[in-house]
């Protein structure tokens, strides 16, 4: 191997991470490892996450989703009240993106819900789903559908890779 | 005159209204005390059917450790989280943990028929039973149990329920014996339920 190919290879390895298949760029915003938690049989519902960041200077807007396999997609979110009741509502008005913030939608928390599934949802499937941004516009991306094999509380497989991702595009 | 019976009626009822207020906060509170300040009467007779039809009722409790724990299955998160989190569990006692029977029951009757329940819960692990019951046999059971859920609708005509997230573990005689809360870490919640297969 002649050192210049070794270089590029070397080069190519440290690039790896930035050039994951789930990172999406969008218009100052970085959208990665969106995903959707495969729903069990017959389920007339399913979640779907993605980690938000933006770099830029300038604040932005998650505002309505759309996707075709189900009847209706909304943000949600899950609050936990002082009772250890469980709430989940749609959220109102889009969900702010601070400049040089993040928007995380994650197990427990904001999630894209889908309602009405028109077709069972599959482990290792893409499917498109629709996110519309009050600045950055619309942007259309694969969510990959996955088992969620790892509890939320014991650190799942995704939101570590998405956090050690996260922790790159902030450096 | 007519103006004081309009007021004595309009003081009957804001009597009445702040009454059903207090009630109600009153049940709120039960629910926080429930979860918070224990042990506390949670647990108590109910009847219900599994998601593969047979009858399922305290007396089923009886010489085994349970696990009860109420959501639906249109939530797509929280309540898949938790059973997700209930199957690895079992799967981290291994047989440690065969004398453990889960019990996920559900709030929202009018869409969690049994074959839907059969489907979902049998996804995660074949070990958890679904419960369904009429609405009657649900708040019974809620009461039982101090649990609080309310459906919530939506705009467009579809609803979501709010309930209690909890997970109560219940002793030899299905008496409540400790509870896991959602905040819990897997490592807590493997320990609560192996005091509850040695101790409970």
């Amino acid at each position: 191997m002649r050192p210049m190919s070794l270089f590029a290879f070397v080069f190519a390895l440290l690039l790896a991470p930035a050039t994951h298949a789930h990172d999406y760029q969008h218009g100052g915003l970085d959208l990665v490892h969106p995903w959707i938690v495969e729903p069990p049989p017959g389920a007339l519902t399913a979640a779907g996450y993605v980690a938000i960041v933006n770099a830029g200077e300038q604040g932005d807007r998650l505002l309505p989703v759309a996707a075709d396999f189900s009847e209706r997609t909304e943000v949600h979110s899950v609050t936990m009240t002082d009772e250890g009741v469980m709430q989940m509502r749609p959220v109102e008005g889009g969900l702010e993106i601070g400049a040089e913030g993040e928007l995380m939608l994650e197990p427990g928390g904001y999630h894209i819900m889908f309602m009405g599934l028109s077709e069972q949802l599959k482990e290792g499937e893409h499917h498109l789903v629709t996110l519309n941004f009050e600045k950055a516009g619309a942007v259309t991306l694969e969510f990959v559908v996955q088992r969620r094999d790892s509890a939320m509380n014991h650190g799942g497989e995704m939101e570590m890779d998405s956090m050690a991702h996260d922790e790159e595009e902030m450096q | 005159m007519r103006v004081r019976h309009l007021m004595i009626a309009l003081a009957a009822i804001a009597t009445m209204v702040v009454t059903t207020m207090a009630v109600l906060e009153l049940k709120r509170r039960d629910v926080a005390d429930a979860v918070q300040s224990l042990p506390i009467e949670i647990g108590g007779p109910f009847t219900m059917t599994a998601h593969d039809g047979r009858t399922v009722t305290q007396a089923d409790l009886v010489g085994r450790r349970s696990l009860i724990f109420f959501g639906f299955t249109y939530c797509p998160d929280v309540c898949l989280t938790t059973l997700n989190e209930v199957a690895l569990w079992l799967e981290e006692l291994g047989e440690d943990g065969a004398i453990i029977d889960p019990y996920f029951v559900s709030v929202d009757p009018a869409r969690d028929t049994p074959e839907r329940m059969a489907e979902y819960v049998d996804y995660f692990s074949p070990r958890i039973t679904g419960l369904v019951g009429s609405d009657g046999d649900l708040r019974r059971m809620a009461e039982s149990y101090k649990v609080y859920y309310a459906r919530v609708d939506l705009d467009d005509g579809d609803y979501l329920m709010d309930h209690s997230a909890a997970i109560y573990l219940m002793d030899s005689q299905g008496k409540f014996f400790d509870a896991i809360t959602y905040t819990a870490t897997f490592e807590e919640a493997v320990a609560k339920l192996r005091r509850l297969v040695d101790e409970g």
